[in-house]
């Protein structure tokens, strides 16, 4: 990402951004398929806004993330509505058949690692995220959640506690 | 909470490995191993997904026009906290504002001076002394058209009083206006008492007067007077001379042309009249004829009313009075401390309007303020309930 004032192109601030982008929502969402979703929309709302952004009030990424995190807001808001129509769409038998579960943990990740993820909530795991995964510091992350960096530093120590408790209850199973 | 046997690692630990620290422990080792899984699992986007964001930079949008729209739409229209705050207070401010600016504006300072005394005469007194009829006076022109003349008088303390004095030959009534400053209650009661002789000595009289003091300290008398109309030149300049004059006007009507129509009429009626009544005299079982007689005796009285009354008019001038303690409007001072007075005092009410303003919108804005916070409030505690899920 670009350091300087200069008001960066979208383009490039796209290009660089897109990973971090899809990596913090698919820790968020737990899902890959929303997360691809969800990056898209992010993509497209950033552009819009892009001639608002100030180079000298932060970096991109900061400023992508935000956006990125108030459409999964948004996307969780109507999870509800999505969660019965997908109900429905379970009761169908020629629906289900295309349902596919879509475990947003990696391949490579360990079985009990993936599980225990899966067993955070969803702010632990954007602390998770934000700062282990993207490696965004505490008054960073605290900007874009909100936040002071007390109790984001607090939030992770705990995230990451029960992420060690979870996985060492799973190795023991 | 700590499973059995599962040493804990602090929080300013959790952040040193996170910062690259090295581990100290087999604690700290198996956090450190866990957050390096992490980190190295996660994926990149994959190509469709870069594809399609490498769509959207370059101008195609991944989402229906209609869907754009209606999003576009909604964020318009949606009543966030901050928005219903900014309505209410804009609305409150706008109504305050609309309400504010007239009741401050019409406390603008009103010029003395120009007032026109503009008391209406009592319903005249009839005056069975002055009503026969008269005669014009003997060099009593030929008519000409009904002229109406207004003179506004002078409205700065000791101007000249209009000219009212009636033209040679001319029928003319004369009615003055004239507005006049006392020093006191005091004076309001001898003025008065001036005045109404002044009439008197004239040879006029006091048609009306109404005395008011409401509070001991100003007071208000309004006099009509009528005097001969040959004198009210004089009556009008004595007038004038019992105090400060802050307005007078008069207003003279040529009324000679009516009067000659008015006598015209007479005329022929005491000449059709006659003849009735010798008629009337030749053959009184006539019941047609006494009617006739009858008729014109009643259109006879009518005109010999009416000519009176204009008699009486141009008889009598009307010298409206208004004897008032307050005072003339002291004209600015000239210069540059004249100007600097006269701004200081806009600057003084325009600080006065605004702070009046702000004191009447803090509600508006202390509510508007409520408002916002209750609604970030509300916000992040939703908020946070999303992100509390798994």
């Amino acid at each position: 990402m670009s350091t300087s004032s200069e008001h960066p192109s979208f383009d490039a601030v796209a290009r660089t951004g897109i990973d971090a982008v899809y990596r913090y929502l698919v820790n968020l969402c737990g899902s890959r398929e929303d997360a691809e979703d969800l990056t898209a929309q992010a993509f497209e709302h950033a552009q819009r806004r892009w001639s608002r952004f100030d180079p000298e009030r932060g970096e991109p990424l900061p400023w992508l993330l935000a956006i990125a995190r108030r459409v999964a807001l948004d996307h969780f808001r109507t999870e509800g509505r999505r969660r019965r129509r997908e109900r429905v769409a379970a009761e169908d038998p020629a629906l289900a058949r295309q349902a596919v579960p879509d475990p947003a943990a990696a391949e490579s990740l360990s079985p009990e690692l993936r599980s225990a993820l899966t067993r955070l909530t969803r702010g632990e795991r954007e602390l998770v995220a934000l700062r282990v995964i993207l490696e965004l510091d505490a008054a960073e992350t605290a900007a874009l959640v909100g936040s002071t960096p007390g109790a984001v530093s607090s939030g992770l120590h705990r995230a990451l506690a029960k992420l060690r408790r979870e996985v060492s209850r799973d190795r023991a199973w | 909470m700590t499973e059995p046997g599962e040493t804990k690692v602090s929080e300013e630990r959790t952040e040193a490995l996170l910062d690259g620290a090295k581990p100290r422990d087999d604690a700290e080792r198996d956090l450190a191993r866990l957050m390096s899984e992490v980190r190295e699992s996660a994926e990149p986007a994959p190509g469709e997904l870069r594809a399609r964001v490498g769509r959207i930079v370059a101008g195609e949008s991944s989402v229906a026009w209609y869907e754009r729209l209606w999003a576009r739409l909604a964020s318009v229209w949606r009543p966030t906290p901050g928005r219903l705050a900014l309505g209410v207070g804009t609305l409150g401010a706008l109504a305050l504002i609309a309400v504010a600016v007239p009741v401050l504006m019409s406390d603008g300072s009103s010029e003395g001076g120009d007032a026109l005394a503009t008391v209406a005469p009592e319903e005249r007194v009839q005056d069975d002394a002055l009503g026969e009829l008269s005669e014009p006076p003997a060099n009593a022109l030929a008519p000409e058209p009904e002229s109406r003349e207004r003179d506004a008088g002078s409205a700065v303390p000791g101007g000249a009083p209009p000219p009212v004095d009636a033209a040679a030959g001319r029928s003319r009534e004369i009615v003055t206006f004239t507005r006049i400053s006392v020093d006191g209650v005091d004076a309001l009661s001898s003025t008065t008492s001036r005045a109404m002789s002044i009439a008197r000595r004239l040879g006029g009289f006091t048609e009306s007067s109404n005395f008011s003091v409401p509070n001991g300290e100003v007071g208000t008398s309004v006099l009509v007077l009528r005097v001969p109309t040959a004198r009210a030149g004089r009556a009008v300049e004595q007038v004038t001379a019992l105090g400060t004059v802050l307005s007078q006007n008069a207003d003279l009507t040529d009324l000679s042309r009516e009067l000659s129509r008015g006598r015209t009429a007479l005329q022929r009626s005491a000449a059709e009249l006659a003849r009735l009544r010798r008629a009337v005299a030749a053959d009184p079982a006539d019941a047609g004829l006494a009617r006739e007689l009858e008729a014109a005796e009643d259109r006879h009285r009518e005109l010999t009313r009416r000519q009176r009354e204009v008699q009486r008019r141009v008889s009598l001038a009307t010298i409206n009075l208004t004897l008032t303690t307050e005072g003339p409007v002291d004209p600015p001072p000239d210069g540059i401390g004249g100007s600097l007075s006269t701004s200081g005092e806009r600057l003084a009410s325009i600080g006065v309007g605004v702070v009046s303003v702000v004191v009447l919108l803090l509600p508006f804005a202390l509510i508007a303020g409520l408002i916002a916070l209750g609604g970030r409030w509300v916000h992040r505690r939703r908020r946070e309930g999303l992100l509390s899920r798994p």
